[in-house]
């Protein structure tokens, strides 16, 4: 059996364990605070304010920062199952009913002008949480990935509203009407998303020359914890 | 002259500015190596390492003659390898079957009667076969060390990566475990880390005992032992020279250390053997 | 979330059962609120939310008489950071699987709600107070901005971020799930959940502050009381807990000026 074949055979199994292993509450909590953000929005004024859909995103965001918390990756990370594929099995099960929850809300606040830029700001937002997600699992473990993204999305967000409009890399509403403030931004930062995400699930036991060399470099200022004696044999 | 299935060599790794392993050097065959060392040795960041679960930060590596840095390699590792984590993660409302299940998936049993007769003969080896319809949450400490005993012998790996897999085991339990283990390491290299030195008594003819990120000690279970040799006495006090001592159930103290001319010396066990080695080494650390 | 409920349902029920009739030592309470300080202050989340507070107010002072700056610096500083790192802190012994260890030491598990309280009003609070007196000196000095800067702004500032840092412990503690609170954050911001803990600015709303620092009082109380009612059930604080709940609709009702917002 060719590799390719055994692993799409292994993803087509895997899909209903990660179903049952993926954490689902927040995601109809947090889709059902979108459609309140976008409903409070549409309620006070009869029209919808310009921060309220994204801010609808930021809401569904939160739920996706959770999809990669794995409490078995210990035990199974000395399996033959890649690290992203063992994610994107995951993702692949939550994120369509995240992008069903955004296609709806996106109707209820009935957007039509900027529909498409709006679906190009959550994908980029949603991959921007799940780039923070895998960064979560590397420096805070797998089961607690969730725990670091959803917060450092905020961070981020508002982080980035302090920079100034020409250089904002994460603008919540549009800054200008023309294509690139209204979709390039996004599109830019969900393409440096996947590149942040693939490398931070990369295999943690792969030869990181990188590390290597910096350990290299770094070996004095590691406290020296040993003065153990020469082996006995 | 054969490729040792485990090499390692010069292995460093520190996590911020702690040192883990400062330079660990072993090889390994088949059969069973005992790793013994107080917490905090750094045996478990070598077995992670072995279980390619984590890389090194300096130092060569090479599992079943394969570097694990390299894609290829590791893959072909992964294949023949058999890992049970210090704290095995689980998704807890799983059954146990379901688990093991799971893991065979990831470990490429695609073929669904062929995986589900192995996830039953591996229950049924550290005895699960009964609660392997219960959810994980639902079952005992020890019995989720089973359960994670069980996901590691799936496949019947040529390596296996044990890490302290008797903790938390009843005494059938554990006697159960080395006899799995014992009729696997005829061919096969086991490596397991334990606190148990009877267990390392009992079925390693290698030990190796670390100690903050070194290997103090790399030899046969009896040569742990004559370590000690000459240097465990009974009295019927504390004798105020020795580096340990404690009461036994007859209540005279057994004392190890430098032992006084006409002492009652006594037939040294594994476990003085390596408290000498590492309890020496921590009175010193006091008295400097 | 629904797990995370029925969770919570299961725990209480525990802690009820094993619930010591002593009451927490303030010694310990203490001992323990100092870790828990320390905890909310180094948390990596609360540092983030600083370094961003950090921006906002450097901006504040070079803004040509923009207060919003120094107000959303300190809401997403100090407010937010706070508001995270605390909810965080009251679940780290479930996130831990600790809460059984704990179950058995002699003091009563409101101890630790009660240091994460405490936590959050010497850490947070107490910066957000420095911050307030700081910087209202420093904009006194700005011509523009000095007629917005009164006491009852500066004292709404700790105030405000009290009565936050006392909403997370208790959600903490009621809904022990790490979404709970950027999910309540983000609806804070963009729902009409903003007037459980407004903003006002005193001079331009027209707001009676005296009645809205009321307001923020007893919604501390309540909030605090809540968090500990959920260890243990007494009496006192359930009196406690209506009282400030009476007091805190009454200041409600009446802080808003005749004639409503300007």
């Amino acid at each position: 059996m060719s590799q390719s074949r055994l692993r799409s055979i292994q993803a087509r199994l895997l899909v209903p364990i990660a179903a049952r292993s993926i954490r689902w509450p927040p995601v109809p909590a947090c889709g059902a605070l979108g459609f309140f953000i976008v409903y409070a929005g549409l309620h006070e004024r009869g029209q919808i304010g310009n921060a309220h859909v994204p801010f609808a995103a930021v809401a569904l965001c939160l739920s996706a920062a959770f999809v990669l918390d794995d409490p078995s990756a210990e035990t199974v990370g000395g399996t033959p199952t890649p690290l992203l594929l063992r994610r994107g099995v995951r993702m692949a099960v939550q994120l369509p009913a995240l992008l069903a929850l955004w296609g709806a809300i996106l109707a209820y606040a009935g957007l039509e002008q900027i529909n498409g830029a709006m679906w190009i700001e959550f994908t980029g937002m949603l991959a921007l949480t799940l780039a923070l997600a895998a960064i979560g699992s590397r420096f805070v473990g797998d089961e607690r990935a969730g725990v670091f993204a959803a917060p450092a999305l905020l961070i981020v967000l508002a982080a980035s509203a302090f920079v100034s409009p020409r250089w904002r890399p994460f603008p919540l509403d549009p800054i200008g009407s023309g294509r690139f403030d209204l979709s390039g931004r996004w599109t830019i930062a969900f393409a440096a998303s996947l590149v942040v995400f693939v490398i931070a699930g990369r295999d943690p036991a792969r030869a990181n020359p990188l590390r290597r060399m910096a350990f290299g470099l770094l070996r004095h200022r590691v406290v020296a914890t040993t003065t153990a004696p020469e082996a006995v044999r | 002259m054969s490729i040792p299935t485990v090499q390692v060599s010069g292995i460093e790794k520190s996590f911020l500015r702690t040192r883990a392993l400062a330079g660990v050097t072993f090889d390994a065959d088949a059969g069973i190596t005992g790793m013994l060392g107080p917490n905090g040795a750094g045996k478990t960041t070598l077995l992670r390492m072995m279980a390619t679960v984590l890389a090194p930060d300096a130092g060569q590596l090479r599992m079943l003659g394969w570097d694990p840095g390299k894609p290829d390699e590791r893959l072909a590792i992964r294949r023949r390898l058999g890992y049970m984590p210090q704290e095995p993660g689980f998704h807890r409302n799983f059954t146990a079957f379901e688990f093991v299940d799971y893991v065979a998936i990831l470990k490429e049993m695609v073929d669904r009667r062929a995986r589900h007769d192995e996830v039953r003969r591996v229950l049924e080896l550290v005895g699960l076969e009964g609660v392997s319809g219960r959810k994980i949450k639902a079952l005992s400490g020890g019995m989720r060390r089973r359960v994670a005993l069980a996901q590691a012998l799936l496949g019947d790996p040529d390596l296996l990566v044990l890490d302290e897999p008797t903790a938390g085991l009843d005494p059938e339990q554990r006697l159960r475990f080395r006899e799995i283990v014992s009729e696997r390491s005829t061919d096969r290299t086991v490596i397991l880390s334990t606190h148990q030195t009877e267990d390392v008594a009992a079925l390693c003819p290698r030990v190796v005992v670390m100690n903050e990120g070194r290997t103090l000690f790399d030899g046969t279970p009896k040569e742990l032992a004559d370590v000690a040799r000459g240097r465990v006495w009974l009295a019927a006090e504390r004798a105020p020279d020795a580096h340990l001592s404690w009461r036994t159930g007859d209540g005279r103290h057994r004392n190890i250390g430098s032992a006084p001319s006409g002492a009652e010396l006594v037939e040294p066990t594994v476990e003085d053997g390596y408290l000498l080695l590492v309890g020496t080494k921590a009175f010193d650390e006091e008295a400097a | 979330m629904v797990t995370s409920v029925r969770a919570s349902v299961r725990e209480a029920r525990a802690l009820a059962t094993q619930a010591s009739d002593r009451l927490p030592s303030p010694r310990v309470v203490l001992a323990l609120a100092g870790i828990e300080t320390r905890k909310i202050l180094v948390h990596p989340v609360f540092l983030g939310t600083m370094g961003v507070c950090a921006l906002f107010i450097t901006r504040a002072v070079g803004s040509n008489g923009n207060i919003g700056w120094l107000v959303g610096g300190i809401a997403v500083g100090l407010v937010a950071g706070g508001f995270i790192s605390a909810s965080l802190a009251t679940q780290r012994a479930r996130r831990d699987r600790v809460l059984e260890l704990f179950g058995s030491l002699p003091a009563p598990a409101e101890t630790r709600t009660a240091a994460v309280l405490l936590g959050g009003l010497f850490g947070p609070v107490v910066l957000a107070s420095l911050l307030g007196v700081i910087g209202g000196a420093a904009l006194e000095a700005d011509a523009k901005i000095a007629p917005y800067v009164d006491l009852s702004l500066l004292v709404q500032i700790p105030l405000t971020v009290a009565a936050m840092c006392a909403l997370a412990v208790a959600l903490g503690r009621w809904i022990p799930s790490p979404v709970t609170a950027p999910v309540v954050l983000v609806a804070q911001v963009m729902t009409g959940l903003v007037w459980v803990i407004p903003w006002v600015a005193p001079t331009s709303s027209g707001i009676r502050m005296g009645r809205h620092v009321t307001y923020l009082v007893s919604f501390i109380v309540v909030a605090s009381a809540a968090a500990l009612v959920r260890d243990r059930r007494t009496l006192l604080r359930l009196i406690v807990a209506g009282l400030a709940l009476a007091l805190m609709a009454g200041a409600a009702a009446t802080q808003l000026p005749p004639g409503g917002l300007r």
